[in-house]
Protein backbone atom coordinates (compact mmCIF):
# COMPACT_ATOMS: atom_id res chain seq x y z
CA UNK A 1 0.00 0.00 0.00
CA UNK A 2 1.61 3.44 -0.91
CA UNK A 3 -0.23 6.59 0.72
CA UNK A 4 -0.33 9.68 -0.99
CA UNK A 5 -1.13 11.92 1.26
CA UNK A 6 -0.36 15.55 2.74
CA UNK A 7 -0.53 13.65 6.24
CA UNK A 8 2.48 12.25 8.11
CA UNK A 9 2.38 8.67 7.95
CA UNK A 10 2.90 8.20 11.72
CA UNK A 11 -0.54 10.01 12.37
CA UNK A 12 -2.03 8.10 10.10
CA UNK A 13 -0.96 4.83 11.09
CA UNK A 14 -1.34 5.58 15.04
CA UNK A 15 -3.04 2.87 16.82
CA UNK A 16 -3.13 0.80 13.84
CA UNK A 17 -2.67 -2.28 16.05
CA UNK A 18 -5.85 -1.77 17.92
CA UNK A 19 -8.16 -2.03 14.91
CA UNK A 20 -10.13 -5.37 15.76
CA UNK A 21 -11.18 -7.94 13.01
CA UNK A 22 -14.79 -7.51 11.85
CA UNK A 23 -17.67 -10.23 11.15
CA UNK A 24 -19.78 -11.07 9.03
CA UNK A 25 -23.60 -11.03 9.56
CA UNK A 26 -26.63 -10.86 7.58
CA UNK A 27 -29.32 -8.09 8.10
CA UNK A 28 -31.95 -7.40 5.86
CA UNK A 29 -30.69 -9.90 3.97
CA UNK A 30 -27.97 -8.37 2.84
CA UNK A 31 -24.72 -9.69 3.85
CA UNK A 32 -22.27 -7.22 5.77
CA UNK A 33 -19.25 -6.69 7.70
CA UNK A 34 -19.73 -5.23 10.98
CA UNK A 35 -17.35 -4.38 14.04
CA UNK A 36 -19.06 -5.58 17.38
CA UNK A 37 -19.46 -2.35 19.84
CA UNK A 38 -21.75 -4.29 22.75
CA UNK A 39 -24.09 -7.47 22.61
CA UNK A 40 -26.73 -6.27 20.40
CA UNK A 41 -25.19 -2.91 18.79
CA UNK A 42 -22.82 -3.37 15.39
CA UNK A 43 -21.28 -0.41 13.69
CA UNK A 44 -21.29 -1.32 9.74
CA UNK A 45 -17.78 -1.82 7.79
CA UNK A 46 -18.65 -3.03 4.82
CA UNK A 47 -21.46 -4.08 2.48
CA UNK A 48 -21.27 -6.89 0.36
CA UNK A 49 -23.40 -6.90 -2.43
CA UNK A 50 -23.55 -7.46 -6.07
CA UNK A 51 -26.29 -5.29 -6.40
CA UNK A 52 -25.03 -1.82 -7.07
CA UNK A 53 -28.31 0.04 -5.67
CA UNK A 54 -27.86 -1.00 -2.02
CA UNK A 55 -24.58 1.20 -2.21
CA UNK A 56 -26.92 4.02 -2.56
CA UNK A 57 -29.07 3.20 0.99
CA UNK A 58 -28.37 5.60 3.60
CA UNK A 59 -29.10 1.98 5.62
CA UNK A 60 -25.77 0.33 4.59
CA UNK A 61 -23.36 2.90 4.41
CA UNK A 62 -20.05 2.25 6.50
CA UNK A 63 -20.01 3.77 9.94
CA UNK A 64 -24.21 3.22 10.81
CA UNK A 65 -24.85 1.26 14.06
CA UNK A 66 -27.46 -1.29 13.55
CA UNK A 67 -29.38 -2.70 17.29
CA UNK A 68 -30.55 -5.89 17.10
CA UNK A 69 -33.72 -6.36 18.31
CA UNK A 70 -34.24 -10.28 19.79
CA UNK B 1 -37.05 10.70 26.30
CA UNK B 2 -40.37 9.21 26.73
CA UNK B 3 -42.08 10.07 29.63
CA UNK B 4 -45.77 8.72 31.12
CA UNK B 5 -47.60 11.56 30.18
CA UNK B 6 -46.42 11.59 26.23
CA UNK B 7 -47.58 7.32 26.65
CA UNK B 8 -51.14 8.70 27.42
CA UNK B 9 -51.62 11.24 25.05
CA UNK B 10 -53.48 9.75 21.84
CA UNK B 11 -51.76 7.38 20.04
CA UNK B 12 -51.05 9.29 16.38
CA UNK B 13 -49.34 12.24 18.58
CA UNK B 14 -47.65 9.30 19.84
CA UNK B 15 -46.62 7.78 17.02
CA UNK B 16 -45.80 11.09 15.61
CA UNK B 17 -43.40 11.87 17.98
CA UNK B 18 -41.76 8.56 17.98
CA UNK B 19 -41.14 9.17 14.43
CA UNK B 20 -39.81 12.12 15.01
CA UNK B 21 -37.59 10.98 17.61
CA UNK B 22 -36.58 8.12 15.21
CA UNK B 23 -35.47 10.94 12.43
CA UNK B 24 -33.67 12.89 15.13
CA UNK B 25 -31.77 9.58 16.71
CA UNK B 26 -30.60 8.96 12.98
CA UNK B 27 -29.97 12.54 12.03
CA UNK B 28 -27.54 11.89 15.49
CA UNK B 29 -26.11 8.85 14.29
CA UNK B 30 -25.48 10.26 10.76
CA UNK B 31 -23.71 13.34 11.93
CA UNK B 32 -21.60 11.54 14.83
CA UNK B 33 -20.52 8.65 11.86
CA UNK B 34 -20.28 10.38 8.83
CA UNK B 35 -19.81 13.75 9.27
CA UNK B 36 -22.93 14.78 7.64
CA UNK B 37 -26.40 15.50 8.78
CA UNK B 38 -29.53 14.20 7.01
CA UNK B 39 -31.66 17.09 4.78
CA UNK B 40 -35.35 16.57 4.02
CA UNK B 41 -35.18 14.68 0.53
CA UNK B 42 -37.18 15.72 -2.53
CA UNK B 43 -36.73 14.02 -5.87
CA UNK B 44 -32.98 15.12 -7.63
CA UNK B 45 -31.61 14.08 -10.87
CA UNK B 46 -28.35 15.02 -9.90
CA UNK B 47 -26.25 12.88 -7.06
CA UNK B 48 -23.91 14.61 -4.54
CA UNK B 49 -20.42 11.76 -3.28
CA UNK B 50 -18.50 13.79 -1.04
CA UNK B 51 -15.10 12.52 -1.14
CA UNK B 52 -13.65 13.64 2.32
CA UNK B 53 -10.52 13.08 4.44
CA UNK B 54 -8.24 10.37 3.68
CA UNK B 55 -8.67 7.96 0.65
CA UNK B 56 -9.03 4.36 2.19
CA UNK B 57 -7.81 1.60 0.40
CA UNK B 58 -6.77 -1.79 0.73
CA UNK B 59 -5.78 -0.86 4.56
CA UNK B 60 -8.37 0.13 7.40
CA UNK B 61 -7.02 3.01 9.11
CA UNK B 62 -7.33 3.86 12.60
CA UNK B 63 -10.35 5.25 13.58
CA UNK B 64 -8.92 8.79 14.07
CA UNK B 65 -8.99 9.07 10.77
CA UNK B 66 -11.70 10.85 8.75
CA UNK B 67 -12.07 8.19 5.77
CA UNK B 68 -13.93 7.69 2.46
CA UNK B 69 -14.32 3.83 1.83
CA UNK B 70 -13.37 3.17 -2.06
CA UNK B 71 -14.98 0.01 -1.76
CA UNK B 72 -18.57 1.56 -0.83
CA UNK B 73 -17.75 4.71 -3.15
CA UNK B 74 -16.80 1.89 -6.48
CA UNK B 75 -20.45 0.54 -6.70
CA UNK B 76 -21.99 3.73 -5.43
CA UNK B 77 -20.71 5.06 -8.85
CA UNK B 78 -21.81 1.70 -11.19
CA UNK B 79 -25.40 2.54 -9.26
CA UNK B 80 -25.54 6.16 -10.67
CA UNK B 81 -24.46 5.53 -13.64
CA UNK B 82 -27.00 2.47 -14.61
CA UNK B 83 -29.71 4.21 -12.59
CA UNK B 84 -32.11 6.18 -15.03
CA UNK B 85 -33.01 8.28 -12.53
CA UNK B 86 -30.34 10.03 -12.06
CA UNK B 87 -28.75 12.45 -14.39
CA UNK B 88 -25.52 13.88 -13.34
CA UNK B 89 -23.29 13.55 -10.85
CA UNK B 90 -21.56 15.76 -8.65
CA UNK B 91 -18.52 15.11 -6.58
CA UNK B 92 -17.78 17.56 -3.62
CA UNK B 93 -13.72 16.91 -2.30
CA UNK B 94 -12.44 18.18 0.92
CA UNK B 95 -9.26 15.61 1.22
CA UNK B 96 -6.09 15.18 2.28
CA UNK B 97 -5.52 12.45 -0.11
CA UNK B 98 -4.88 8.67 0.54
CA UNK B 99 -4.28 5.13 -0.81
CA UNK B 100 -2.69 5.37 -4.63
CA UNK B 101 -5.09 2.63 -5.94
CA UNK B 102 -7.90 3.47 -4.37
CA UNK B 103 -7.72 7.44 -5.64
CA UNK B 104 -6.73 5.87 -9.15
CA UNK B 105 -9.40 3.89 -9.18
CA UNK B 106 -12.26 6.05 -8.16
CA UNK B 107 -10.76 8.60 -10.47
CA UNK B 108 -11.10 5.90 -13.31
CA UNK B 109 -14.42 4.87 -12.58
CA UNK B 110 -15.49 8.69 -12.45
CA UNK B 111 -13.39 9.54 -15.79
CA UNK B 112 -15.49 6.48 -17.91
CA UNK B 113 -18.48 7.71 -16.73
CA UNK B 114 -21.07 8.42 -19.40
CA UNK B 115 -23.25 11.08 -17.36
CA UNK B 116 -22.48 14.56 -16.87
CA UNK B 117 -19.49 15.27 -13.79
CA UNK B 118 -19.03 18.05 -12.49
CA UNK B 119 -16.48 18.18 -9.41
CA UNK B 120 -15.67 21.12 -6.93
CA UNK B 121 -12.50 21.23 -4.90
CA UNK B 122 -13.69 23.02 -1.47
CA UNK B 123 -11.08 23.56 1.55
CA UNK B 124 -8.79 20.73 0.03
CA UNK B 125 -8.00 18.66 -2.89
CA UNK B 126 -4.58 17.23 -2.02
CA UNK B 127 -2.27 14.60 -3.15
CA UNK B 128 -4.46 11.84 -4.77
CA UNK B 129 -7.17 14.43 -4.73
CA UNK B 130 -5.60 15.89 -7.93
CA UNK B 131 -6.77 13.12 -9.77
CA UNK B 132 -10.16 12.82 -8.86
CA UNK B 133 -10.62 16.85 -9.48
CA UNK B 134 -9.63 16.45 -12.70
CA UNK B 135 -11.67 13.01 -13.62
CA UNK B 136 -15.29 14.69 -13.96
CA UNK B 137 -15.67 16.16 -17.31
CA UNK B 138 -16.14 19.64 -15.91
CA UNK B 139 -13.80 20.76 -12.85
CA UNK B 140 -14.27 23.65 -10.13
CA UNK B 141 -12.31 24.98 -7.42
CA UNK B 142 -13.15 27.60 -4.57
CA UNK B 143 -11.65 30.77 -4.54
CA UNK B 144 -9.99 29.57 -1.22
CA UNK B 145 -9.05 26.12 -1.95
CA UNK B 146 -5.82 24.61 -1.72
CA UNK B 147 -4.48 21.50 -3.78
CA UNK B 148 -0.91 19.94 -2.74
CA UNK B 149 0.87 18.61 -5.40
CA UNK B 150 4.13 16.90 -4.37
CA UNK B 151 5.72 13.34 -5.02
CA UNK B 152 4.76 9.98 -4.10
CA UNK B 153 7.13 8.60 -1.36
CA UNK B 154 7.96 6.19 1.28
CA UNK B 155 8.25 7.73 4.73
CA UNK B 156 12.28 8.50 5.34
CA UNK B 157 14.92 10.16 3.84
CA UNK B 158 16.42 7.65 2.16
CA UNK B 159 15.58 5.45 -0.69
CA UNK B 160 16.71 1.68 0.12
CA UNK B 161 17.25 -0.25 -2.70
CA UNK B 162 17.10 1.30 -6.15
CA UNK B 163 13.84 -0.78 -7.14
CA UNK B 164 12.15 0.99 -4.63
CA UNK B 165 12.80 3.89 -6.43
CA UNK B 166 11.62 2.63 -9.77
CA UNK B 167 8.68 1.45 -8.46
CA UNK B 168 7.59 4.53 -6.94
CA UNK B 169 8.23 6.18 -9.66
CA UNK B 170 6.29 4.22 -11.64
CA UNK B 171 3.73 4.69 -9.67
CA UNK B 172 3.89 8.26 -9.95
CA UNK B 173 4.04 8.21 -13.75
CA UNK B 174 0.53 6.80 -13.40
CA UNK B 175 -0.64 9.58 -11.16
CA UNK B 176 1.09 12.16 -13.69
CA UNK B 177 -0.44 10.75 -17.02
CA UNK B 178 -3.95 10.48 -15.59
CA UNK B 179 -3.95 14.03 -14.34
CA UNK B 180 -2.03 15.21 -17.85
CA UNK B 181 -4.81 13.33 -19.53
CA UNK B 182 -7.55 14.65 -17.86
CA UNK B 183 -6.85 18.55 -17.65
CA UNK B 184 -5.44 21.14 -20.05
CA UNK B 185 -2.14 21.21 -17.83
CA UNK B 186 0.75 19.97 -19.65
CA UNK B 187 3.64 16.80 -18.24
CA UNK B 188 6.46 19.38 -18.07
CA UNK B 189 4.49 22.09 -16.17
CA UNK B 190 2.60 19.23 -13.69
CA UNK B 191 6.10 18.02 -13.33
CA UNK B 192 6.95 21.19 -12.01
CA UNK B 193 4.82 22.21 -9.69
CA UNK B 194 5.79 18.38 -8.11
CA UNK B 195 9.36 19.03 -8.20
CA UNK B 196 9.33 22.43 -6.71
CA UNK B 197 11.96 23.60 -4.04
CA UNK B 198 11.22 26.22 -1.24
CA UNK B 199 7.59 26.11 -1.25
CA UNK B 200 6.82 23.02 1.11
CA UNK B 201 8.52 23.68 4.76
CA UNK B 202 9.54 19.49 5.29
CA UNK B 203 8.77 18.75 1.25
CA UNK B 204 9.16 19.45 -1.94
CA UNK B 205 6.31 20.44 -4.15
CA UNK B 206 3.66 23.29 -4.71
CA UNK B 207 0.52 24.66 -2.74
CA UNK B 208 -1.70 25.86 -5.47
CA UNK B 209 -4.59 28.06 -4.24
CA UNK B 210 -7.95 28.24 -6.25
CA UNK B 211 -7.15 30.38 -9.51
CA UNK B 212 -3.51 29.35 -9.80
CA UNK B 213 -4.70 25.86 -10.33
CA UNK B 214 -7.28 27.26 -12.93
CA UNK B 215 -4.04 29.02 -14.71
CA UNK B 216 -1.87 26.08 -14.68
CA UNK B 217 -4.71 24.43 -16.78
CA UNK B 218 -5.50 21.76 -13.70
CA UNK B 219 -8.94 22.74 -12.98
CA UNK B 220 -11.62 24.30 -15.53
CA UNK B 221 -12.68 27.61 -13.44
CA UNK B 222 -12.92 29.00 -9.74
CA UNK B 223 -16.43 29.01 -8.67
CA UNK B 224 -18.97 27.78 -5.46
CA UNK B 225 -21.77 25.57 -5.65
CA UNK B 226 -24.28 27.85 -7.58
CA UNK B 227 -21.57 27.57 -10.77
CA UNK B 228 -20.63 23.78 -10.28
CA UNK B 229 -24.75 23.19 -10.30
CA UNK B 230 -25.98 25.19 -13.07
CA UNK B 231 -22.91 23.76 -15.36
CA UNK B 232 -24.05 20.36 -13.96
CA UNK B 233 -27.64 21.25 -14.72
CA UNK B 234 -26.39 22.60 -18.21
CA UNK B 235 -24.30 19.76 -18.92
CA UNK B 236 -27.19 17.29 -18.48
CA UNK B 237 -30.00 19.18 -20.70
CA UNK B 238 -27.20 18.52 -23.59
CA UNK B 239 -25.47 21.86 -23.28
CA UNK B 240 -21.84 21.92 -23.67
Amino acid sequence: MVLYTIVPEEVILEGAEEVCASQEIVYNGKRILVHPIDFKSFKIVQLISSDPSDFLSTDFQPGSIITMTM
Amino acid sequence: MYTDKDKNQEKPADQEQEQEGKTVAEGIQSIQELGQIRVPTTDSNLHAMTIVGQIEGHMILPPQNKTTKYEHIIPQLVAIEQNLKIEGLLIILNTVGGDVEAGLAIAEMVASMSKPTVSLVLGGGHSIGVPIAVAAKHSFIAETATMTIHPIRLTGLVIGVPQTYEYLDKMQERVVRFVVNNSSISTERFRDLMFKTGELARDIGTVIVGKEAVNSGLIDEVGGLAPALSKLRSMCRGEA
